[in-house]
């Protein structure tokens, strides 16, 4: 369960990171405790303390824990490589957050910040084994998922003085990202499920479905609190709720992710460990 | 055109592998065979035998195939207890060839081994020939 949970850690970390810093230039206005330069701190926090886990869990399982071992890991593998560019993404979106640079500079750091954390986040798992447009499918279901989640810890854990008008600003955000995770979710699905006939053939493919039950659970989340935008006070409960569904929602991707997609058996005895 | 377009896009795609596995080994677990010079192994796509354990070991009287397998991975790569010769590689490969001790005494051998999958995630397993 460690490599799950250090996913899942990465998962809220780049949510944080990338949501928060959208919420934050999208919702003018919107305050979160602290201030936004500490929420962008803690979120790659996270994402420094996940990819950690990960790597570290790797190479113990494997007995190779000597630094020369972790050099070589992060180096000369495809998974090793993949998380230095996520941690070089993560470094890049910090940057932006916490320094006061132009809008012209700002904006371009943070693209390539964008471009190299989901790409790496993409080569970790996988994403990497079927080739670019996997990958890139990948990518943006990663973007998006951060977007989503943290766009709505953002309006949940903050301030704002018009709670309506920073609901309507998220709503195409929102919208944006939920079509964008269905198609890029098909495509991985008929990826790593196979057709759709086959989708409760193995436990990998019901863990699956369940992701997309509780997606769906969240669909409906989310029109409860469509139905205050018209109301001053925060719908704090319906929000909570919205939020704790997405977060499970990142929990079962973030044990999909490290789960064996069904292929054929093996007549040897072989195990992920 | 825009019709076809998701057909296209759907038609690059194909049907995933789980993580990396072992798919053939020679010798054979079900035959037995008189003292062999090496084990061969195949993987389902080229790993990274830098991060990989192999361990080639007469299973112990009384113990589990289970049990041999994880003590032969604790094993250092020259025990004498081993059946294979040390083994260091630091390229990828699909194919890997395990150089055995000469005149291995008739029994049960297990071959254990710890692969790094391609997708970044452990894998071990284990397996067994018979010798004459």
């Amino acid at each position: 369960m460690i490599p799950a949970f250090a996913n899942f850690l990465v998962f809220v970390g780049l949510a944080g990171l990338l949501g928060g810093m959208v919420a934050q230039r999208r919702l003018a206005g919107l305050t979160v405790p602290g201030s936004w330069p500490v929420w962008a701190c803690c979120s790659a926090l996270l994402i420094l303390v996940g990819t950690g886990l990960q790597v570290g869990t790797t190479l113990t399982v494997l007995g190779f824990t000597a630094p020369a071992d972790v050099l070589d890991y992060l180096m000369t593998t495809r998974p090793g490589r993949a998380a230095l560019t996520t941690l070089l993404g993560t470094a890049l979106l910090l940057a932006v957050e916490v320094g006061h640079w132009p809008a012209w500079l700002s904006l371009s750091v943070a693209s390539l910040g964008v471009l190299f954390t989901l790409w790496g986040l993409a080569g970790q798992g996988h994403g990497a084994e079927h080739g670019t447009f996997t990958r890139l499918a990948h990518a943006l279901h990663t973007g998006l998922m951060a977007l989503w989640v943290g766009g709505v810890a953002a309006l949940w854990g903050g301030r704002t003085r018009d709670w309506p008008e920073a609901a309507r600003a998220f709503t195409p955000l929102a919208v944006v990202c939920v079509v964008g995770l269905s198609l890029s979710g098909v495509i991985m699905s008929l990826e790593h499920a196979g057709p759709l006939t086959h989708w409760f053939d193995e436990p990998y493919d019901r863990l699956l479905m369940v992701k997309l039950a509780i997606f769906v659970v969240t669909l409906l989340a989310v029109l409860q609190v469509r139905r205050h935008l018209t109301r001053l006070a925060k719908p704090r409960l319906a929000l909570t709720l919205e939020l704790v569904l997405l977060l499970v929602v990142l929990g079962v991707t973030a044990v999909l992710v490290t789960s064996a997609p069904p292929s054929q058996s093996s007549e040897m005895q072989q195990m992920q460990m | 055109m825009n019709k076809l377009l998701p057909l296209l896009l759907l038609g690059t795609l194909s049907l995933a592998q789980a993580h990396t596995q072992v798919t053939s080994i020679t010798p054979n677990a079900k035959v037995a065979v008189t003292a062999p010079k090496a084990v061969l192994l195949k993987f389902s796509e080229p790993i990274e035998l830098r991060f990989s354990t192999f361990r080639v070991m007469a299973v112990p009287t009384g113990q589990t195939l289970d049990d041999a397998a994880k003590m032969a991975l604790t094993l250092k790569v020259d025990a004498p207890e081993l059946a294979n010769v040390p083994f260091t590689a630091t390229n990828m490969a699909a194919r890997l060839s395990l150089a055995l001790k000469s005149g291995l005494k008739s029994g049960t051998y297990v071959i254990a081994w710890k692969i790094l999958s391609d997708d970044g995630h452990p894998v071990s397993g284990q397996s067994t020939f018979h010798v004459k």
